[in-house]
């Protein structure tokens, strides 16, 4: 009765969803733009210059996108906000450091963003788009602000240091004036713009009748580091007008710097922004230079391609160490428990590496330089370690293709390969494809290892069978895409057969792996060999580049894209990173844009 | 043995000041006065379930079975005993502990029910169990419509934002103690209910959770709190022309907050001067935990570290300084080194029994370590009139999944303690009806019975919020107003299992589990 019961609730996945003209993928899209489906092309042969292409985005003027209401600082914007405040508060070193570590427990008081994207994409989205304001974050900045005040005035030297001397002289007279200097300061870089004459009279009053006691001035900084100028991006301006608000140099400052650096203006930008040049042009351009080329910006793009490519899925490999199976199947390549933290990390300096070095967003998917910096991990890619310095060499093993290739796309921590959860990931978040979620009341079947079949032939007989309502769901979309990249086991090393064990951890045999599969991509279904011919299909096919400027959208404007009313940010986006722009040009082309420089307050 | 508070503080690790000790007790021994005592929720949910009806409940005995007809269909109640044998307490498999904890006493004053359930295909939820059934992972149509139709606040958040839960504040410093993410629901602006329906994060240590409860006494300060300042410039902010109408609303959710802030700041919490226990797990993160190498495979751990939450649990409503709790239970509690979701939690349902024992033995560890190491621990604490803090409290542990994994239609209910007499102890209670099986397996038979709205809605009352708070009667009765009935089965049809009589006492508290 149960299987009845599951067969009707999977017709869903049954039926023309493996066609090639199949309407049921429809790309992740948060409205109902006209370059929302994936609808296919005109054919082709893979790795052959295939002349189809994911849909192209549509410009339409005459939109007016929603915009988000008074944006929070995520929480690593927060914490860098922090820090740049205390790095600025003109504390020796030493001093400088011992109040960062007094404030690192309440730092993990503040609760972690969560990753926020589609509901078509688990595990998918961008923390920056977590919005929430919980009860726990506003304890908690309320707990690191009056923490801070009372750390950052804690000694005579400190005060001194920070305020000046005439916060510890003994003289009175000049209390006030010291004090309203010192807010002027301070709040110039807490508020992130000139403090006005009637907030510094506020703030001031917070001190009482001791100015420039320490107890006060430790008021002062909490009352600044508590204002919604330093946790919000307040961006204000018309609400009556016809159009958007165009805005200040300051308010521009602002996300310029929290786009590239994830932190508050510089002292250069600053300057910019005070002397109004930031409105200029050029002046603008050059800041924009200025950001992209500083290494602060390498973070946001790690975190940025981080969070795309879901690296945060790959949980350490050594948790089953000590098991017979799995230190069967690790042999000399038992996992350290950081190891995927290298493969993650090694992800981090590919997108580095091709942003500094002037390649495409493409290369992003394509590149085949070596970039793990430890001995392990570069061990089982059959290549020395990089040193994070020279010009990396390429990997020695022809079969890695690149990206989908590398030990954060293929491994896994249960000694097993996960070729569904390959294909997903690929699918799913690489081309922005939505796949519907199992049918209700299915329970997935373990694929567990066979003695005597390889994972994928399991997988074949459990999900490809013919009339298996499974089928049409996992033939093109799912597990094609997985079995290309099957010459790499779990831990990530290539391998040309499968090693198959009994369950006492015994090697029952040695088993030649299949790669080959008939995928589809941009709605045309070909076979192909193996990962290099899936790196060229998905490089032909421009769904890599479509997606890169569906998320980097998100990243940047800190919502889902709206396809109609978003069409013009996204059409330049998808311009750039088809038409040979580099990854730093498409990156910088975001904060060109008109919409990044106004904001509707209608 | 029965230990007053005082004894209670100290053998937990913490010191209490001696000078202090006597007119708190005194000051709560006047709080004591019958109806002035006031319930308290804490809510234990694990993840997955899928616990053959077998091995989750009691057998029913050949004698004393009591029969009632209630919503068209017959329920049955009977005694709750624990075999005793080797040490060992046994009410049904998973519900076994040492008897040195599990004791008569305490069996006496612990309930489970079976037949509770969600008419809705609901796998992968994590917030079902406190009613936003909104969170889960949209796998089927069903719970995909729930993502966006379900949205409500969790009945623990409901509690916590009720007046006539917490008529006076004055010594509250946590509402409500979110001890796991991914549980508790409530809106952007809980005060007001508007704004967007958003997750409270929990904690991040047990002496996190310590330390929003017991703020560590510094010397007394000669200058106010600057919290009012801060109030005073969101709403300077507030007041820009230059602002659009959502900036300010997004401002009014932090002014509600900074008032939460502000609230706590004026608190005068009555257990003065306790010290954070000194367990060593109380510093150590769920992550850690959960996927430490030397942790993450070891039920002991785990349990150790869960038992550390249960004493600043304890501490807390014994103090009064919150009154409920809320633990979504992350951790495997098994030695199995597999890929435990899918090798385990969905193949419990195999035949063989292989998985299924394994996932049973692993819930039957948070049970005998977890649940009832908090109930014994509340039903040690003397609340004076010959009342314990467990008989103040409604104690639950609810499971995602009933008799199968994915299947909400059975949800197991555990419950330990009156609410303060307002609930029955010491039966089985069983609503299903027996006369429709979805399935007759063997190893799965399961049946429809009441609705999980009638569950939560229960609990609310339980805990004396009035209906007009949470209940829209012209939707449907008990909590929440959401009533998607579409999980037709081969042999019966939704309709047929959750008829109108059904829904008709969905507001009701169900025989037998009222005092």
């Amino acid at each position: 009765m149960r299987r009845a019961l599951l067969a009707v609730l999977m017709a869903s996945c049954v039926g023309s969803i493996g066609e090639t003209t199949s309407s049921s993928l429809q790309a992740g899209t948060g409205g109902s733009g006209t370059a929302g489906g994936i609808t296919g092309g005109s054919g082709g042969g893979a790795g052959g210059g295939a002349s189809w292409t994911a849909p192209r985005f549509a410009c339409d003027t005459g939109q007016t996108p929603t915009e988000l209401p008074l944006r929070r600082l995520s929480k690593a914007q927060y914490l860098n906000s922090v820090r740049d405040l205390v790095a600025e508060s003109g504390l020796a070193p030493a001093d400088r450091t011992a109040v960062m570590s007094s404030l690192a427990a309440s730092f993990t008081r503040i609760p972690d963003d969560r990753l926020v994207g589609l509901p078509s994409e688990k595990r998918g989205g961008f923390s920056r788009l977590d919005q929430a304001v919980q009860q726990t974050q506003v304890d908690g900045a309320y707990e690191v602000a009056t923490l801070l005040g009372a750390q950052l005035t804690s000694s005579t030297a400190r005060l001194t240091a920070m305020v000046g001397a005439c916060a510890t002289d003994t003289s009175t007279t000049n209390d006030a004036q010291c004090l309203s200097d010192f807010v002027t300061r301070l709040g110039r870089l807490v508020l992130r713009r000139p403090i006005t004459a009637t907030e510094r009279t506020f703030v001031i009053g917070v001190a009482g009748t001791t100015p420039v006691a320490a107890a006060a001035l430790a008021d002062v900084i909490a009352l600044l580091v508590s204002m919604p100028q330093f946790l919000y991006h307040v961006e204000e301006g018309d609400p009556l007008a016809s159009g958007p608000s165009t805005l200040d140099a300051w308010a521009l400052a602002n996300r310029l710097s929290y786009h590239f650096w994830q932190t508050s203006p510089d002292a250069t930008l600053r300057q910019a922004a005070d002397n109004g040049t930031l409105l200029t042009d050029a002046s603008y351009q050059a800041q924009v230079n200025r950001l992209l080329a500083d290494a602060r910006t390498d973070e946001a793009v790690k975190s940025f391609f981080s969070e795309w490519f879901r690296l945060a899925e790959l949980t350490p490999l050594n948790t089953f160490v000590g098991t017979p199976l799995f230190d069967a199947f690790a042999g000399n390549d038992s996992p350290a428990a950081d190891l995927h933290t290298q493969m993650q990390l090694e992800i981090g300096d590919l997108v580095v590496s091709v942003m500094r070095r002037g390649g495409t967003v493409t290369e992003v998917l394509t590149n085949r330089d070596q970039f793990a910096r430890r001995a392990d991990l570069a061990k089982l890619y059959g290549a020395p370690a990089w040193d994070g310095g020279s010009t990396p060499a390429s990997l020695p093993e022809t079969e890695r293709a690149g990206l989908l290739t590398r030990g954060a796309f293929v491994a896994s921590a249960s000694g097993n390969t996960r070729p569904v959860m390959k294909g997903l990931r690929i699918r799913n978040a690489l081309l922005c494809e939505a796949i519907p979620p199992p049918p209700a009341g299915f329970v997935p079947p373990p694929v567990e290892l066979n003695p005597d079949l390889t994972t994928r032939e399991v997988l074949e007989a459990m999900t490809q069978s013919p009339g298996s309502s499974c089928t049409g769901c996992h033939t093109a979309y799912l597990n094609p895409l997985g079995y290309l990249t099957e010459n790499f086991d779990a831990l990530g090393r290539h391998r040309a057969a499968q090693t198959l064990f009994f369950p006492d951890a015994g090697v029952a045999a040695q088993k030649p792996v299949t790669t080959s599969g008939v995928p589809n991509v941009a709605g045309v279904t070909t076979p192909i060999a193996d990962a290099r011919a899936l790196t060229d299909l998905i490089k032909a096919s421009g769904e890599f580049e479509q997606c890169f400027s569906r998320q980097y959208f998100r990243f940047a404007f800190e919502r889902i894209e709206d396809d109609a009313k978003d069409g013009c940010v996204l059409q330049a986006l998808q311009d750039a990173a088809t038409g040979g722009a580099t990854l730093s040009q498409a990156l910088a082309g975001i904060a060109l844009r008109p919409e990044f420089k106004r904001r509707d307050l209608r | 043995m029965t230990l007053s508070r005082r004894f209670v503080l100290r053998g937990m690790g913490a010191t209490v000041a001696l000078p202090v000790l006597p007119s708190l007790l005194s000051s709560r021994e006047a709080k004591a006065a019958p109806g002035d005592v006031r319930p308290c929720f804490v809510s234990f949910s694990t993840n997955h379930g899928g616990i053959w009806a077998k091995n989750m409940f009691p057998t029913a005995p050949a004698q004393g079975v009591v029969t009632q007809s209630y919503a068209g269909r017959v329920s049955r109640r009977f005694p709750l005993t624990a075999a005793r044998s080797n040490g060992t307490a046994t009410v049904s498999p998973v519900l076994s502990a040492p008897d040195t904890k599990l004791t008569d006493a305490l069996v006496a004053k612990m309930f489970t029910v079976q037949g509770f359930g969600v008419p809705f295909y609901l796998a992968h939820n994590t917030g079902g169990a406190l009613g936003n059934y909104s969170r889960c992972d949209g796998n089927g149509a069903d719970a995909v419509a729930t993502q966006t139709a379900a949205q409500r606040p969790t009945i623990d958040q409901i509690m916590g934002w009720s007046t006539s839960f917490y008529p006076d504040l004055s010594g509250v410093r946590q509402r409500v103690m979110v001890v796991n993410g991914r549980a508790s629901y409530n809106y952007a602006n809980p005060e007001t209910r508007t704004g967007a329906l958003q997750e409270n994060t929990g904690i991040n240590s047990p002496n996190e959770l310590f330390d929003a409860l017991f703020p560590q006494a510094g010397g007394p300060s000669p200058r106010r709190p600057i919290v009012d300042k801060v109030l005073e410039a969101y709403q300077n902010l507030r007041a820009s022309p230059r602002l659009s109408t959502a900036d300010k609303s997004r401002l009014d959710e932090h002014l509600q907050r900074l008032s939460e802030v502000q609230r706590r700041l004026s608190t005068t919490v009555s257990c003065t001067n306790v010290g954070r226990p000194t367990n060593p797990m109380m510093s150590r993160t769920i992550g850690d935990i959960m996927y430490g190498q030397s942790t993450a495979l070891d039920p002991a751990a785990q349990a150790q570290y869960l038992q550390a939450i249960n004493d600043v649990i304890v501490l807390a409503l014994s103090c009064g300084v919150s009154r409920i709790a809320v633990n979504r239970i992350d951790f495997n509690f098994s030695d199995y080194s597999g890929d435990w979701h899918q090798d385990v939690v969905h193949q419990s349902d195999q035949k063989d029994g292989v998985k299924q024992t394994i996932l049973y033995q692993a819930l039957q560890r948070v049970f005998a370590n977890v649940i009832v190491d908090l109930a014994s621990k509340l039903n040690a604490v003397d609340m004076g009139s010959g009342s314990t803090l467990l008989d103040q409290t409604l104690l639950s542990w609810v499971q995602e999944s009933g008799n199968q994994t994915h299947d909400s239609t059975t949800i197991p209910v555990v419950g330990f303690g009156s609410a303060q007499g307002f609930l029955k102890t010491g039966s089985h209670l069983d609503y299903r009806n027996l006369e429709l099986p979805f399935s007759t397996a063997e190893t799965d038979a399961r049946y429809p019975g009441l609705v999980w709205n009638q569950w939560l809605g229960t609990v609310l009352q339980a805990m004396r919020v009035p209906k007009s708070e949470w209940e829209k009667p012209a939707v449907n009765g008990g909590y929440p107003d959401y009533n998607l009935q579409k999980l037709d089965w081969v042999n019966v049809t939704a309709a047929q299992a959750w008829p109108p009589a059904v829904w008709a006492v969905a507001g009701e508290v169900p025989p037998w589990l009222k005092a």
